[in-house]
Order: C-alpha cells, then sequence, then structure tokens
C-alpha cells in the first residue's frame, strides 16, 4: 500500500503568507505537495468554522499562515487570529483531536524556505499522527 | 458598596411577592421612575411567564418565579438594543445579569437605560415539571418555594440540569439586589450595588436595615454543594467526550433544530452561518459526499454546528443550560459546553458573566503570548 499522504488545507495571508507560498515555487524551493492553498485576504478572516469544516470533511491538517508580529496589513489581524486560533486548538484538543492538525504559523512575503519547511515539518507530524479519523465517518 | 435596606410585612398577611410588587415594582411605575419592569406573571392558563409591566396594579407577579422559559437577558436585548425609552427595569437571576454582562460586550443591550434589580435563586425547573407541580399541588409550591428560597435551603424541589451544578446563587452586579437568602420572617432585604440603585430606593422611601447575619454563610455553603454536585458529575462525564468519537457518540439524537442556539442568550448573530445560503447545497453534492464516505448523515454537519457553536461562545458560555432545556432529544448539551467552555475560558484566565470592565479575550491581545511568537 501506498505510504499515507496527508492533505493539509491551507488558509495563507493575502500580505504576507500567500506571497510567502509563491516565493517558495518561484524559487524552486522543493517541498512536499500535500498543501490545498486558499488565499484570505487576513489570517484573523478565518472563522473557525473554516477550520472545523477542513478536519470534519477528511482534511488531515489544516495550515495558517499569517504576517509577523507588527507586519499586519490590518494592524493587529494576526496578534486577533493567534488568540482565535489557540482557542480552536484548545477546544480540539479537549475532544482528543490532536494539536499538531491545526497550525498557526507567521510567514513573511520574503520567507519561501520558511513556507517549504513548515510544509514539510507539518507532513511529517501528520505521517506521524496518521489519517484523520473523521475522514472516514458518515455520522457526523 | 453595598448598603441594605428592608421592605417589611409590618403584620400584614402578604406572600413576599406582593409585599415586593406593593412597596418595589408598584412605586417604581407609579412615580414614573420608570417605562416599565420586565418580571414573570402569572398566565390565566397558570403558566408563569416574563412580561413587561406597565400597569402598576401588579397582581399575579412572582419574582421567585420557578420556572424560567427564556433567560431574560435576551429579552433585555430586545427592549434596550434599537431606541430604548429612558429607563426600563428588569427583574433578572444571576445566570441572566451574567448573560447581559456578555451581551453588553457583544454591544447587543444597552445598560445606560436599564435599572437591574438581581434576584438570588436556587434554580428553577424545567416546564414539565412545571405543569406537572401545577397539576399537582396547585399553587401552593411556588409560595414554598419562595419560603426555601429565604432559606437557602433547596430541597427536593425538581431543578434543571444547569441549576443542579450553579455556583452562582447571587448577582455578579445589579442596582438593586433583592437579597432573599437570609432574609427574616415577613420582611425582604434589599442591597443598594450601585449609586443608582441607592437613588432610586432612597427615592421610594425604603428603609435602611442591617444586613442579614446568616447570608454569606448559607450562600457559601449552596456554593460548596452545587461546587461538589458538578465535581462529581465530571467523574462520568468528562471521559465520556474526550474522544471525537465520544462526542459523536453523546450528539448521536441530534435533529440539528438550532433550539439550542435560540435558547442561548449569547447566541446573538440576527443571521447565524449555519441557516444562511453558505450551507444550502445543491443536490448533487450531497451524492458526491455520501460518494465518497459510502454514506452521509441527513441533515449533515451536526459535529460542526456543535463544534462551531463552542468555539463561537463558549468563552462567554455562562452555563444557564437553556441550550439543554430546549433540546427535544435530551442531549447534555449544558455539560458540555460547561466542561469545555470552563477549561477554555481558564486557559484564556476569563470568566463570563462578571466584570464589565474585562474585555471579551478574543477582542483583545497581547503581543507576547501562546505560540507562534
Amino acid at each position: 500500500m501506498a505510504e499515507f499522504e496527508p492533505k493539509i488545507v491551507a488558509f495563507l495571508c493575502n500580505w504576507c503568507s500567500y506571497a510567502g507560498a509563491d516565493l517558495a515555487g518561484t524559487s524552486r524551493i522543493q517541498y512536499p505537495p500535500n498543501t490545498r492553498n486558499i488565499r484570505v485576504m487576513c489570517s484573523s478572516s478565518v472563522d473557525p468554522i473554516y477550520i472545523l469544516k477542513a478536519l470534519l470533511n477528511g482534511a488531515d491538517g489544516v495550515l495558517i499562515g499569517g504576517c509577523h508580529p507588527g507586519d499586519c496589513h490590518y494592524v493587529s489581524g494576526n496578534y486577533k487570529a493567534r488568540r482565535r486560533i489557540t482557542l480552536v486548538k484548545q477546544i480540539l484538543k479537549q475532544f482528543g483531536i490532536d494539536e499538531k492538525r491545526v497550525n498557526f504559523k507567521f510567514i513573511s512575503a520574503s520567507e519561501g524556505n520558511k513556507f517549504a519547511e513548515t510544509v514539510s515539518s507539518m507532513v511529517d507530524d501528520l505521517k506521524e499522527l496518521g489519517p484523520n479519523s473523521l475522514k472516514t465517518n458518515w455520522e457526523i | 458598596m453595598k448598603k441594605t435596606y428592608k421592605i417589611s410585612a409590618r403584620g400584614r398577611d402578604e406572600d413576599i411577592s406582593s409585599l415586593v410588587a406593593s412597596q418595589l415594582f408598584t412605586p417604581l411605575l407609579e412615580k414614573n421612575l420608570v417605562d416599565g419592569i420586565l418580571l414573570p406573571r402569572k398566565s390565566s392558563a397558570g403558566g408563569i411567564v416574563a412580561s413587561l409591566l406597565k400597569n402598576p396594579d401588579l397582581s399575579e407577579v412572582y419574582f421567585t418565579s420557578p420556572v424560567q422559559l427564556v433567560n431574560a437577558a435576551q429579552l433585555v436585548s430586545d427592549l434596550t438594543f434599537k431606541e430604548p425609552g429612558d429607563k426600563v427595569a428588569a427583574l433578572l437571576r444571576p445566570c441572566e445579569v451574567r448573560a447581559l454582562v456578555e451581551l453588553e460586550k457583544l454591544q447587543q443591550v444597552d445598560l445606560e437605560h436599564l435599572l437591574i434589580i438581581g434576584v438570588d435563586c436556587l434554580g428553577t425547573c424545567e416546564p414539565a415539571e412545571f405543569k406537572r407541580l401545577k397539576e399537582e399541588q396547585g399553587d401552593e409550591h411556588i409560595a414554598e418555594r419562595a419560603e426555601a428560597l429565604r432559606a437557602g435551603q433547596v430541597g427536593d424541589f425538581p431543578r434543571r440540569e444547569a441549576c443542579k451544578f450553579c455556583q452562582d446563587p447571587e448577582v455578579p452586579l445589579a442596582d438593586i439586589n433583592l437579597a432573599l437568602i437570609g432574609s427574616g420572617k415577613e420582611e425582604v432585604l434589599l442591597e443598594a450595588r450601585s449609586e443608582e440603585g441607592e437613588k432610586f430606593l432612597a427615592e421610594l422611601n425604603i428603609e435602611e436595615a442591617e444586613s442579614s447575619e446568616t447570608r454569606k454563610e448559607l450562600l457559601e455553603a449552596l456554593i460548596r454543594d452545587n461546587k461538589a454536585a458538578w465535581e462529581q458529575e465530571l467523574e462520568n462525564f468528562a471521559a465520556r467526550i474526550e474522544d471525537i468519537s465520544g462526542l459523536i457518540e453523546v450528539l448521536d439524537l441530534c435533529r440539528t433544530c438550532f433550539n439550542c442556539r435560540t435558547a442561548c442568550p449569547i447566541c446573538y448573530c440576527r443571521e447565524c452561518v449555519f441557516t444562511t445560503l453558505t450551507f444550502e447545497h445543491e443536490g448533487r453534492k450531497y451524492i458526491k459526499w455520501a460518494e465518497r464516505k459510502g454514506s452521509i448523515k441527513m441533515p449533515s454537519d451536526t459535529l460542526l454546528f456543535h463544534l462551531t457553536r463552542l468555539n463561537h461562545m463558549g468563552l462567554s458560555c455562562i452555563a444557564c443550560g437553556q441550550c439543554e432545556s430546549a433540546c427535544p432529544s435530551d442531549i447534555p448539551l449544558l455539560k458540555i459546553f460547561k466542561l469545555i467552555g470552563e477549561r477554555a475560558q481558564e486557559y484564556f484566565s476569563y470568566i463570563p458573566g462578571e466584570n464589565l470592565e474585562e474585555p471579551l479575550p478574543l477582542t483583545t491581545y497581547q503581543e507576547d503570548e501562546f505560540e507562534p511568537k
């Protein structure tokens, strides 16, 4: 059987992380092709429901990329996103869903390398965790 | 600031509800100090329902109503959200004031135009239980209930699940508080909890009094008992939902009616995402999803709904348990939301419903906290 390849839904901020992902591509940095990238205007626009819907519909992990502290295009969206995502992780953890399935990272437009590294290490983590059990559960 | 006042029967044969009505509520209306009073009143069919009173003839009002059909914080929102009058008074229980505090932070109520009259509470029963008691005992249990409240004794009166575990028998804040627990015979002690409250009580010529000697002890005992009950309940329940499959099992009979959301005083969105076009899909989409998993539950997204609600309002959940009372499938929603909510609140060092000055955790931040840094 082929090795388990985790699926990651990545919500990337328009101003930083999406450009960072783009840079990883244009710089031809090699990284695993496991993410499905979705461009959002700000990491703080990622409502918990997006993260939950992805996980409940079979994504093995969700990556959210935002600007570094102080760099947010909307001043403090990244800080607020950090609290909101901390809450999602905290709640999911209580139901036995590993915190590593939800990953928030600050990735700037110049950090193509960091984006590639983030995806690589997340794929490794998810491979270790195994597939998301909700993927096959029809009763949810 | 906590000045104590007293309303007493002075030998007249009045139950405490009519006592408070005649000496507090009626004068408030007669002297035009408030535009109206929101409080429980007996309906002609014998139920006790929230009502907005304008007529100073306040017969059949029950400020110690043993049943609570809605969390009245929702009603205060209706009364003050848009073009409030000068001043409206609302008689509120602890869980209602706590919800009100959260709604104020969510900008859903206007406290400027509200006179909060708090009242002690030992719990309310489910409407079905109330109906049974009414059929068996007539109105007797209502008076009995009020007496038990004065004595701070829970007794064997049926209580809603939330009330069994409630650790807030008194309101966190108010203008005037009806400090019933520990009040002596034929009297009701009042506390002025704000300058405004003091002003109103002075205007009504209500006499000052000594505070109750037994109140503090009685409150502490009530809190201790209910806390112990909650801890005991958790021993069985917490392990049941430690795993997501456990939660799915607990939610098994959910019919996705959204009653819990409607009954929730914190869930204030005029348009909830779950009833928007976002969740209206083409038929072929369902078929595709079913194809992927072999089958899907219909209506779908039950787990998503509850998890999303936990994330949206969990930090503000004051555990009033209206969600569970409204559930037609008897899902232990109060326990789920209280358990998960309290843990999340602790994580953010936030206590909902206590302090108007403390911002909602998700509306604020510190530069150096949590991950990533």
